[in-house]
């Protein structure tokens, strides 16, 4: 099971007859050490628990450290978050840097367990600018 | 040194004098106007007052260690009230606190003190401090500080505005602290 994620924010609606809660204003989710931070969060709940997370904001931006201890960072206009599945999705202008490599698109899709990443352009480029590894021998073994 | 401190604590003296004065004098001022005594008509122990819809089923339940009405206002005092919110489906919403005001219509019950509003299923329970309640428009409101839990949830913040219709419509307006985890 997920671990739990802790909210802050300005209000909160819960809306049982829908089961969902909807965070507003200055919202910041933490879970563990990876932190979202938007205007807006939704929390869809079922009778599992939490299994989805809506962030939306001007960014709404993640922070985390991936599998490999790297660290990453992610903004777009929204972050979806399926926290059983663990894979975060990042939309509208979306940006992500993991360690030194850096990805731009419409659409970047992060699974949190093996640190992969899936970028899609949308109507414009994928944009992905890789550093070079530390220690990596010169043709790529 | 010495001079200016005395001349300090003499123009306090005559400050606080000046005061005690004025109040004085507004005391004596005004007559309490005259107007109907608060005083009880009616009173009960262990009572039950049920509230019916049209149809004659009914809606809510109010009990309370006592109850006691004033005629003047036709407000009701309660001790220990305790009021169910009942539909079609049986009761929904429960709520309890140390002590109550019910309007003279019958329509706002003021829950003084400690209280806590509960919903049966699925469960979850609010604990804050003086919530009023519009019984008919089955809704909650207070100030103060809230503490809401349901399984997988416990949500806190200050000031509180609820639709109880349905499973209800929580909202709370300040100073939001929220843990979602997987139920057990």
């Amino acid at each position: 099971a997920p671990p739990p994620i802790e909210l802050e924010a300005d209000r909160v609606e819960v809306d049982d007859n829908r089961g969902v809660s909807v965070y507003e204003g200055a919202v910041v989710v933490t879970q563990g050490r990876r932190v979202v931070r938007a205007d807006r969060v939704v929390v869809r709940n079922d009778a599992q628990g939490p299994a989805r997370l809506e962030a939306e904001g001007a960014p709404a931006t993640l922070e985390d450290v991936d599998a490999e201890g790297r660290p990453l960072r992610g903004e777009g206009r929204r972050i979806d978050y399926d926290l059983r599945g663990e894979v975060v999705v990042i939309t509208g202008e979306a940006r992500l840097r993991q360690g030194g490599d850096r990805f731009r698109g419409e659409h970047i899709e992060y699974r949190i367990a093996d640190g992969r990443i899936r970028a899609e352009g949308g109507d414009a480029r994928v944009h992905i600018l890789l550093a070079p590894r530390e220690g990596a021998t010169g043709d790529g073994r | 040194m010495k001079r200016r401190a005395a001349a300090a604590f003499l123009g306090a003296t005559a400050l606080a004098a000046a005061l005690l004065g004025l109040v004085r004098r507004q005391e004596g001022a005004a007559p309490p106007l005259p107007g109907p005594a608060h005083v009880a008509d009616w009173w009960v122990s262990e009572g039950e007052a049920v509230g019916f819809d049209e149809a004659g089923a009914p809606r809510r339940r109010l009990r309370a260690r006592r109850m006691v009405h004033y005629r003047d206002d036709g407000t009701t005092e309660l001790d220990a009230p305790r009021v169910a919110l009942v539909d079609a489906a049986g009761t929904r919403w429960r709520a309890e606190a140390e002590r109550g005001r019910l309007s003279a219509d019958r329509q706002r019950l003021r829950l003084e003190g400690a209280a806590r509003l509960e919903r049966l299923a699925p469960p979850a329970r609010l604990d804050t401090r003086d919530l009023l309640l519009e019984l008919d428009r089955e809704r909650a409101a207070t100030d103060a500080e809230v503490d809401f839990a349901a399984p997988g949830r416990r949500i806190r913040g200050r000031g509180l505005r609820a639709e109880l219709a349905g499973a209800g419509r929580i909202t709370l307006l300040a100073e939001v602290r929220g843990r979602h985890e997987p139920t057990p």
